[in-house]
């Protein structure tokens, strides 16, 4: 038998553009930036400047 | 997480983009690779073809594949209704959306999900990308009439969109 590397796996998921348009609510991606932003610049707060 | 990597490809024309991150809270890897093809579209293909892979980043095994394009598509439209939640006026109902590709679509539905909507004015490089973007767009109210601006053609349709109710 040959060696199947990484296929060898039982489940690697698969999204095209429809499934990820189905996972992915906007509203909770804009929140998601949001809170990705305040805490970027929560910590560029903390961090001294150059 | 690093500067993405640019390479441009001669021969095509085109660019090769790879973006890696480490994920901590997910324990995962993810790399964003896409390419900018600027003929694609002529070809009947998206100007952004790309993939995104997940892995474990304790044994490497790969965990996802998943679509690029659509996934730069909302996470695009996001960051732009995240700006027009902070900066747009609370009244401000009318959006103009400048194309008529993928991320049209995508930033109609993330600006309709922050903002409620009154009025949306698209603008396309040509009548027939415009009207068959608008055709795509529930309303009860289209205005059908095109009008040259900037050099393009822009197309009104109308019909309240109100924002999703986020809880708060």
């Amino acid at each position: 038998m040959g060696h199947t590397g990484a296929f060898h796996l039982p489940v690697i998921l698969v999204l095209n553009g429809d499934n990820v348009q189905r996972c992915l609510d906007p509203l909770k991606l804009v929140d998601a930036m949001d809170s990705a932003f305040r805490q970027f610049r929560s910590n560029a707060r903390r961090c001294p400047s150059g | 997480m690093p500067v993405r990597l640019t390479l441009p490809i001669a021969s095509a024309p085109g660019i090769h983009v790879v973006m890696p991150a480490y994920l901590p809270d997910s324990d995962a890897l993810a790399t964003r690779s896409s390419r900018l093809f600027p003929a694609n579209p002529s070809k009947g293909l998206p100007l952004i073809l790309g993939v995104v892979v997940l892995n474990d980043a304790t044994t490497d095994a790969p965990l996802a594949f998943i679509d690029g394009a659509m996934l730069t598509g909302l996470r695009t439209a996001a960051a732009s209704a995240l700006s027009v939640r902070t900066l747009a006026g609370p009244n401000a109902g009318i959006l103009t959306i400048v194309g008529t590709g993928l991320q049209a679509g995508t930033h109609l539905e993330a600006i309709a999900a922050v903002r409620g909507l009154t009025k949306l004015r698209v603008v396309g490089r040509s009548l027939e990308s415009a009207r068959a973007f608008a055709q795509t767009i529930p309303g009860d109210d289209r205005d059908t009439d095109p009008r040259r601006t900037n050099g393009g053609r822009s197309r009104e349709g109308s019909g309240p969109r109100r924002p999703r109710d986020d809880g708060r």
